[in-house]
């Protein structure tokens, strides 16, 4: 896509329209923007597992800070600006997630310290039963049916970035209980 | 751009890209542009204004207060406070926008300023016991702590609530520049009335406070600047 005056006229044109609540020129200015985020964000994150939910954080992220625009302002400063900050804020969270996230491998280990003589596998769907409905359904489609993250996200017709962190959630839990469960059995 | 390219490209962008695009179009609602960090600031400077008058009325300034103002060491400590409390308002504001792009100058420029403030008692007023001034404030109930408290709580919350609606990348440095600025404002105004130019009392009552509780604002605006962002 060629960039020049006019492009950005006609974006700032479509800001005024949508923030006037124009559905129709959202539509368009989304549509076009589309492209130019994914190329930024694509350049800017090095694992390209993650350029995808950050792209989606990235567009939420201009939704609702679109308020904040002044159309008699040029648009091109703000906008770069934006999603500068919401690439970093995006990369941020999802380090934050990452760090979280417990491999299904440290089940089995703690699991493993346990002298119950029950199964490992008993041990674990009984943990899982005790997470919330949206943590359990996020870890069973990730973990046991071995989904894609994406594909999981539209079994469950959430976004990715949604679907991580209920994971992410469920796993900190998952770890929780069997932890408890090591522990009372000592 | 027409619409055939246009429709090109929609078909082009991934099922769950496509799908969020229409969520996002469906959610779309007229709004209302947010005010200029200056309109922001400006409004802050009349309630900040509004808020030390009330609070002079009620306590009163102290008797010699023209005398002090136009003194050197007394009048600079008190400019110095409430432009540190007008420069950090400003700063939260500015950072409480989505396209404020964080750099050290501002960052450097406030820490030095905070450390000359903190050392201003040290360097032109009379030295205090501690055991002193602790006697007194058990005795007149911690007036000037409390003070400070009462006037940088209204403030704090009318910035809060002012930089919650914009949109905040960086909220825990946003809950600190308004954190900073809603107690420089309580110091200022407490010397305002506070005849006590003396250097551990200073210290104590009226900006240690700040230091002791700055914690509070920039772990309250971690959560309450990032709630745009859920």
């Amino acid at each position: 896509m060629d960039f020049n005056d006019d492009q950005w006229q006609s974006w700032t044109q479509l800001m005024k329209l949508t923030q006037g609540g124009d559905k129709a020129a959202y539509e368009r200015l989304l549509v076009e923007m589309s492209p130019v985020i994914f190329n930024f964000v694509r350049k800017r994150v090095f694992n390209q597992d993650h350029v995808e939910d950050v792209f989606q954080e990235v567009l939420l992220s201009f939704h609702k800070a679109k308020h904040s625009y002044r159309t008699d302002l040029p648009f091109p400063p703000w906008f770069f600006a934006v999603i500068r900050n919401a690439v970093w804020a995006a990369l941020k969270k999802n380090h934050k997630i990452g760090q979280l996230e417990v491999p299904l491998e440290d089940f089995f280990d703690i699991a493993s310290l346990e002298t119950m003589e029950d199964g490992i596998d008993d041990r674990i769907h009984q943990a899982l039963a005790a997470l919330p409905e949206m943590n359990r359904q996020a870890v069973e489609l990730l973990k046991l049916k071995g989904m894609s993250v994406e594909t999981a996200a539209k079994t469950l017709g959430i976004s990715s970035a949604a679907l991580r962190v209920r994971a992410h959630r469920g796993y900190a839990l998952l770890k929780k209980i069997l932890k408890t469960q090591v522990e009372k059995n000592k | 751009m027409s619409e055939s390219i246009q429709s090109n490209i929609k078909s082009s962008l991934p099922e769950s890209h496509r799908r969020l695009v229409d969520r996002l179009v469906a959610e779309n609602k007229p709004t209302q542009p947010a005010p200029t960090v200056l309109g922001q600031w400006l409004v802050w400077l009349v309630f900040s204004l509004m808020a030390i008058a009330l609070s002079l009325s009620l306590i009163g300034p102290q008797f010699e207060i023209l005398e002090k103002l136009a003194d050197f060491s007394s009048g600079g400590f008190l400019a110095l406070t409430f432009l540190l409390a007008c420069f950090t308002a400003w700063m939260g504001i500015a950072s409480s926008m989505p396209d404020y792009r964080p750099h050290p100058a501002p960052r450097i420029v406030a820490a030095i300023l905070l450390l000359f403030l903190f050392s201003m008692p040290f360097l032109f007023f009379d030295k205090d016991p501690m055991a002193q001034v602790l006697a007194r404030d058990m005795a007149d109930e911690w007036f000037c702590p409390r003070t400070v408290l009462w006037v940088a709580l209204p403030t704090w919350l009318m910035l809060g609530w002012m930089a919650s609606r914009n949109a905040s990348f960086h909220p825990k440095w946003t809950g600190a520049w308004l954190g900073l600025s809603a107690f420089l404002l309580g110091a200022g105004t407490i010397q305002l009335h506070c005849a006590r130019w003396e250097t551990c009392h200073m210290l104590v009552d009226h900006l240690l406070p700040m230091l002791v509780l700055i914690f509070l604002p920039i772990w309250i605006g971690g959560y309450w600047f990032a709630r745009w962002r859920k």
